[in-house]
């Protein structure tokens, strides 16, 4: 993934609870509230609101989330003469099982990412996420997502890296390819290719064997008995 | 006149038996000692071996020389190596130093390292001094010493493969290279020297840089620049190709 994250606040999850005086139970659904880098728009209001201008791909690490939902809240369009439009939560990803049975260990830490494909919709212009997760199963102490990041374009698009060139040679030591090479080299005007990589092989040899092998004690040039004595330094 | 005085003559002493006038010259302990450094060693070439060896027993006086001998007998890849740089040190402990006071100090250690290098170009030696020297009046422990010497002694071997890089790099046999090839080589040898050890993709690709075809493609590009820069006598080829070694070689530490 060459593109670097997206910056936003993610905040810690809140459990959900239905609380009663008689009946208080774990609910097992927990909310993760995403903030965006706050921009003031200059033609609306000179409060500035959290803003995201596109999400193409949500990464995590999973740790026994049993299913996860998206949320997004989209920006607040101003009508005429109204101070803020309406809010409006839409579910972009609905209920996505991590885990196939909430109650087994399959899918529970491992990695995800949830790309464009998945979304209902294309995420743009909005100014919150949420991040429901549920996890059903009484078995599991504690669930939450780990590592969270969002990214701006899905990176299947882009091509990978060039390869060097030492790993694309992969013929590098048949003997066709070493005969091609000395004459190809010989043509150029220079005649013992193979005796001057080797002298200069062994060369980086001798030197990184003399660097490993020198010496880490102290020659004890400050020290005075043992100890040093920065009054003792300053008479001389 | 037969009672005539016979002259001095061997008969003046008590017969001695071969076996006392082989011990009134110590010679047993000497074919001992020679035997012993023989299996140790290993060298090449004994019987060059021998005869360096009895020349050296002449330089007892001089106990830099004396360790410079011991040290020299065998190659730094052997682990008798390590011995011998021990035993070295041992002799030089006897070198007299103040009054009452024997031990190795910075000036006996430098001329130790002069002398092991004083087969090397002179600003060789002066820059390698210049990293691990000591100052005259400090006391050398032996890991200090053992480091010096071996650093000496491998770049021995590595002024030995500059001159071999420089006859393979001469291609017209004109006792001078191109400055240009000089320079490719070099900078190929200082790039390979500044990756780190660790990283395990560095090392791969320093190693296809100096392998025939890395280094095919940076001569070809050397030789493609028309510059003129004149030649290299084999002096400052060394001179230059030691820099990336020296590079390596740390200062010592306080």
């Amino acid at each position: 993934m060459g593109d670097r994250p997206l910056h936003c606040s993610i905040k810690n999850p809140i459990l959900l609870t239905v609380e009663d005086q008689k009946n208080a139970f774990h609910s097992g659904c927990k909310v993760i509230d995403v903030t965006f880098p706050n921009v003031s728009s200059p033609e609306t209001q000179t409060v500035p609101i959290s803003f995201c201008e596109r999400v193409g791909e949500i990464c995590f690490k999973n740790y026994y989330t049993a299913y996860v939902s998206i949320r997004v809240k989209f920006k607040a369009a101003p009508e005429n003469g109204a101070e803020s439009g309406e809010i409006k939560w839409k579910t972009c990803v609905r209920r996505m099982r991590l885990m196939p049975s909430p109650h087994k260990e399959s899918g529970s830490q491992d990695y995800f990412a949830i790309s464009k494909k998945q979304f209902s919709f294309d995420i743009s212009n909005i100014s919150a996420m949420r991040i429901i997760l549920q996890q059903p199963s009484p078995v599991w102490k504690e669930f939450r997502i780990e590592d969270l990041r969002l990214y701006r374009s899905s990176e299947m698009l882009s091509k990978p890296p060039p390869l060097p060139a030492w790993l694309t040679e992969d013929s590098a030591n048949s003997t066709k390819h070493k005969l091609e090479l000395q004459t190809k080299a010989k043509e150029k005007g220079i005649p013992n290719l193979e005796s001057i990589s080797s002298s200069l092989q062994e060369l980086w040899g001798l030197s990184e064997e003399m660097a490993i092998n020198q010496s880490k004690t102290e020659i004890g040039r400050y020290e005075v008995d043992g100890c040093y004595e920065v009054n003792l330094l300053a008479y001389t | 006149m037969a009672d005539k005085k016979k002259p001095n003559s061997a008969d003046d002493r008590p017969q001695e038996t071969d076996r006392q006038f082989l011990e009134r010259y110590s010679i047993g302990t000497l074919m001992k000692d020679v035997l012993g450094k023989i299996v140790s060693n290993r060298p090449k070439d004994p019987i060059t071996f021998l005869s360096d060896y009895f020349d050296s027993l002449e330089d007892q006086s001089n106990l830099v020389l004396k360790a410079r001998n011991i040290i020299e007998m065998t190659h730094h890849s052997r682990p008798v190596f390590e011995m011998n740089v021990r035993q070295a040190y041992d002799i030089m402990l006897k070198q007299k130093v103040g009054k009452r006071l024997y031990g190795v100090n910075g000036t006996s250690y430098t001329d130790l390292i002069k002398t092991l290098c004083r087969d090397m170009p002179q600003p060789v030696t002066t820059k390698l001094l210049k990293k691990i020297e000591c100052l005259d009046y400090e006391a050398i422990t032996f890991d200090v010493f053992k480091s010096g010497v071996f650093t000496c002694c491998v770049l021995q071997d590595y002024v030995k493969l500059c001159e071999m890089l420089f006859n393979s790099l001469d291609f017209q046999s004109s006792g001078k290279v191109d400055k240009i090839l000089s320079d490719v080589v070099n900078e190929q040898l200082k790039a390979a020297l500044a990756n780190t050890r660790t990283d395990a993709r560095k090392i791969v690709e320093a190693g296809y840089n100096l392998g025939p075809d890395g280094l095919f493609y940076a001569l070809e590009r050397g030789m493609r620049s028309k510059s003129q820069l004149g030649g290299q006598t084999l002096e400052q080829f060394t001179i230059e190709i030691c820099d990336a070694f020296l590079s390596k070689v740390k200062f010592n530490v306080y």
